[in-house]
């Protein structure tokens, strides 16, 4: 696979989507070699690929967060940026570098985010909650529109993709992402540790992952071609169905979520009529949808099922789930049972 | 009971007779309280002096003696007397036909003796008359002016009223047991008022896709919903196809219908989600609901 041209791939591209079904699972099968107990995370970052949409992770220090995105860029192959998040970074900062060149005159040279021009692919934010809200502004811009304003003309990056991380320990010194930014993210991936024992094992006492420069550098890159994904995911679009009974549930999952208590969805120690103040946006549903059909591509189908849009769901909705503020810092818990209770009572089909 | 009366009537003989018939009694019955139809008997003993012996010629022959008394029989027994005599017993029985108004007085009339000698000589003599007091058969309540009495008529005998609670008790016991065993029944089965018993789900469910499965597509449609609202009641939640896995190794009793079950579950994917054709027949569905159904019921 890595033998064909980058020309070839795409000629195959517009014709078999099936060519490109085998290269996405082959791209996770290569990321699997990294990073391992993860394979649901790997699964969704794949969808959220060919959904062409931004990916926040969000987890505990040291469970691999960075691994994984690094895994990704390296894998997708394409330019890669990255960015660490401080309370001094400016927007400037991920636009313009400003430095002193050797004849002693003051340069402003691109920033992150232009060095590599249009072509970008992976721009990685990490520590993303440690930047200010201004960060998060322009941030905002590059996610919806994939577009910035720099020296004086439009830049834009059709082939973008935005990962970013955070981690929920530490509330010091951060600030939350608005309503806004975090919905701009088509998903919010949740890493844990990994439950297995033998994972672990491996994961502590194997010199292989001790070395992660040396890990991540022996995947193979360019598994998949960064810019033929738009295309790609266009044709997912267009050729995996949703039937009239799925957008009913859908529809029903949807409602289930802005008024739970009309499902009889009932969580311990909440009042489920004021729990939710806003219970995902269109704009989330549809990229549910899309996600949910992207799934179903993967897994072979060319109909989406309540599978799809369930093994989807808690990462695509969560986050735009907003909770009354009384529940907020019992966010995790609330949101895991509702999303899950919404699956136990909405019918399918 | 007979009470022989001591009372010894000196018949007034005829003289010459004086010598030859001697010692008569006559002894009866107690002389009152007779009624209408009574049978009582007199006997009369008397010494003929030998050479003469009883006519018996002379005696009266059975049949009636006044208008209300017969005499139905006479009996004589002879035997050796004292001082050479010979003693004669004759018994008469009479019955009284006299219907009393009252209590009325009557006498049985005296009748001849005749002894003959052995010269042929002939002596008559004649008997004692008895007089007795006949009863009216009338109730005494009506003529002694009320009060039970002995002799008041009874009351009819109240007819026996036998019990029938032994056999109504084993009635109802049948009864109850066997409402007892069709409600075991209706609950065992889940038929109605136990049709909606939450842990059988899929009896309901059979019965619906019974009902409509054969009715065209959207029948099929239907009776698929049925089953799957089954399946998510016996789950405790919506169950997708992707959980049947796990539902099965929780339920043991469903496993052996593992195909059949699978098979609905990709022909409701393909009927719901592909929008493609149905793809298991109604009668498949039926079966599955049966069988499912039957399963439940032996879980």
């Amino acid at each position: 696979m890595a033998s064909t041209s980058i020309a070839e791939r795409r000629a195959e591209a517009d014709g078999s989507l099936e060519g490109w079904r085998t290269r996405a699972l082959a791209f996770e099968a290569e990321i699997s070699r990294a990073v391992i107990g993860q394979p649901h995370v790997v699964r969704l970052l794949t969808i959220a690929l060919f959904a062409r949409g931004h990916v926040l992770l969000e987890g505990d220090v040291g469970v691999g967060k960075t691994t994984i995105l690094r895994s990704v860029a390296q894998a997708l192959g394409g330019p890669f940026e990255r960015i660490e998040g401080t309370v001094d970074l400016m927007p400037t900062d991920m636009l313009y570098t400003a430095f002193v060149d050797d004849d002693g005159k003051p340069r402003v040279e691109p920033g992150p985010v232009l060095r590599h021009g249009e072509d970008l692919a992976v721009f990685f934010f990490n520590e993303i909650n440690r930047a200010r809200p201004q960060v998060h502004s322009l941030l905002l811009r590059l996610m919806a529109e994939r577009s910035v304003t720099a020296f004086g003309k439009e830049w834009s990056f059709p082939h973008l993709q935005v990962f970013a991380d955070r981690n929920r320990v530490e509330k010091e010194e951060t600030f939350e992402l608005p309503a806004a930014a975090r919905d701009r993210f088509v998903m919010e991936i949740g890493v844990d540790t990994p439950a297995d024992p033998e994972v672990r094992r491996e994961l502590v006492f194997d010199p292989r992952f001790h070395d992660v420069d040396g890990l991540i550098g022996g995947l193979k890159t360019g598994v998949l071609d960064h810019r033929g994904l738009n295309d790609a995911g266009r044709a997912i679009q267009a050729s995996v169905k949703t039937s009239r009974t799925l957008e009913q549930y859908v529809l029903g999952l949807w409602d289930a979520l802005r008024l739970p208590a009309s499902v009889d969805v009932a969580i311990e120690g909440v009042d489920m009529g004021r729990l939710i103040l806003g219970g995902g946006s269109p704009r989330g549903v549809s990229a549910l949808v899309r996600c949910a059909r992207v799934r179903a591509w993967l897994e072979g189908r060319d109909m989406v099922l309540p599978e799809d849009l369930r093994a989807v769901f808690a990462p695509v909705m969560a986050h735009r789930i907003f909770l009354d503020p009384i529940y907020e810092l019992r966010r995790d818990r609330i949101v895991r049972d509702l999303c899950a209770q919404v699956f136990e009572r909405v019918p399918a089909p | 009971m007979r009470v022989l009366l001591a009372a010894t009537a000196l018949v007034a003989l005829v003289h010459p007779a004086a010598a030859q018939v001697s010692g008569l009694q006559m002894s009866g019955p107690r002389p009152f309280g007779l009624l209408l139809g009574d049978v009582f008997t007199l006997t009369t003993q008397f010494d003929v002096a030998k050479p003469f012996k009883l006519d018996p010629a002379a005696l009266p022959k059975p049949g009636p003696v006044t208008y209300s008394l017969d005499l139905r029989s006479l009996k004589v027994d002879e035997r050796s007397g004292p001082d050479g005599a010979t003693r004669y017993e004759m018994a008469a029985e009479y019955q009284t036909f006299y219907a009393a108004l009252e209590a009325i007085e009557q006498t049985v009339p005296p009748f001849t003796l005749a002894v003959v000698g052995a010269s042929g000589e002939r002596v008559e003599a004649k008997s004692a008359s008895w007089t007795y007091l006949t009863s009216p058969l009338r109730p005494i309540v009506a003529t002694a002016g009320g009060g039970a009495t002995a002799f008041a008529l009874q009351p009819d005998a109240a007819p026996i009223a036998k019990s029938l609670r032994p056999a109504e008790i084993q009635t109802g016991v049948a009864l109850g047991a066997t409402l007892l065993a069709l409600l075991l029944l209706a609950w065992s089965r889940a038929w109605p008022p136990f049709h909606r018993r939450p842990s059988r789900p899929f009896a309901q469910a059979a019965r619906a896709v019974a009902k409509v499965a054969r009715s065209g597509e959207d029948g099929w449609r239907a009776a698929a919903l049925a089953l799957h609202r089954a399946f998510d009641i016996s789950a405790g939640k919506r169950l997708l196809g992707d959980d049947l896995g796990a539902f099965l190794s929780a339920r043991p009793a469903f496993r052996s219908y593992e195909a059949s079950i699978k098979a609905f579950f990709d022909a409701s994917r393909a009927a719901f989600f592909g929008g493609g054709r149905v793809a298991l027949p109604a009668e498949d569905l039926k079966r599955l609901a049966r069988n499912l159904a039957a399963a439940e019921r032996a879980a």
